[in-house]
This record gives C-alpha cells, structure tokens and sequence, in this order.
C-alpha cells in the first residue's frame, strides 16, 4: 500500500453521509450513510456502522447494521452484533457474535 | 489513542459531528458540527461549513467557518469563505478570501 496511514473516526464522532476512498478505516465512533473502501475496514468495540458496506475486506468487533459487500473476507469477531446481509467469499463468524441476516459466499 | 483522523485516500461526503478532536488529511464535503479542534492538515482538502470551537487550517479550505474560540490559518493554509470567531490569526504567507468578523460573544 503506498499510504501506510490510518484513517480513525474517535469515540466521541460521527459522521453521516459517504466516506469513500482507499484507505484502511478504523471506526470507535459511529458511520451512518454509506462506505465504499478499497481496503480494510475495522468496527471496533463499541464502534457502530449503519450503512450499506463495500470493502475489500471488513472485520467487526462492534455493532453493524446493513448490507455488505466483501471482495475478500468478513469477520464477525466475539462480541459484534451483527444485522443485515453480507456478501463475499470468505465470512467468519466467531463464537460469541450475534448476527442475524443472509450471507452468499458465492458457492 | 483513538483520536479522529480522515487520512489521506479516504473522502468525507456528510456531516461528521462530535466532541473529540478531528484531523482531516484527506477530503471532507458537507458540513463538519465539532465541539473541539478542527485541523485542516497541509494535504486535506475541506469543502464544508464548519461549526466548532477552534480550528486551525494548513490546507486548503472553502466554506464558512463559526468558531467559538479561535481559527487559525498557518502560512500554508488557503481559504475562501467566511469566518466568524473572537480570535482570528492569519499567518504570513497564508491565502484567504471573504469576510471576517470578530465581534462575536
């Protein structure tokens, strides 16, 4: 990756609307709108995403609700809480995440 | 630890509001409603309306800013629009165009 830097949204933001771009994104706040990444996006604990998600690959330890759309894979760590459908090749979901929702894995 | 970054490559079409502080390197369009520092870094690029306590900008900024406290454009920053705030430094070598108004309690 040719920019090794981080975007962050703190605790203590939000942002509704679009964030697009190329960057990997680590959300502790909140996104309402939508996402659309060519990389990596992280839902921390406590981190909340109300959008429609398109990212290259998507890991959430917090709250997501919406529909996503991986290109690689999606992680669904212990303690996320999870609605919508997801869409990519490699979904995992770990023991200890609630989710409830379609997932395609394309098979 | 989890302070609020809009790196580089990544574009902020919306409204972010909240109480922490924001950097923007990357783009930012709509409308930025803070209770803390806005700092436009040298390579961010801000098309919205800011409403927050200070802010400092190094980048290049178009839009209206209302700041509580002070706004401060570094000799790097360029800006057009208004600004309305009790404090206001325009550095040497700093680009601005539009209204300024310092008479705000």
């Amino acid at each position: 990756m040719a920019n090794a830097d981080i975007c962050t949204i703190g605790a203590g933001v939000s942002i509704n609307g679009r964030v697009t771009g190329s960057t990997e994104v680590n959300v502790f706040g909140r996104i309402e709108g939508s996402i659309i990444l060519e990389n990596h996006l992280l839902v921390e604990e406590g981190g909340e995403v109300v959008a429609q998600v398109e990212a290259q690959t998507m890991t959430v330890k917090g709250m997501l609700n919406g529909d996503v759309v991986a290109h690689d894979v999606v992680t669904l760590a212990a303690g996320s809480v999870v609605t919508g459908n997801i869409r990519a090749p490699r979904i995992i979901i770990e023991e200890g995440a609630r989710f409830k929702g379609n997932i395609d894995m394309d098979v | 630890m989890a302070e609020t970054i809009i790196a580089q490559g990544i574009t902020v079409d919306g409204e972010i509001s909240g109480n922490e502080p924001v950097i923007i390197e990357g783009n930012v369009k709509g409308k930025v409603n803070l209770e803390a520092l806005v700092t436009v870094a040298e390579e961010g690029q801000v098309e919205a309306d800011v409403t927050t306590t200070q802010v400092q900008i190094s980048g290049a900024f178009t839009g209206n800013v209302v700041a509580s406290e002070r706004v401060e454009i570094t000799p790097s920053g360029k800006v057009v629009g208004d600004i309305k705030s009790p404090r206001i430094l325009i550095a040497d070598g700093a680009g601005f165009k539009g209204h300024i108004d310092m008479d705000v309690e």
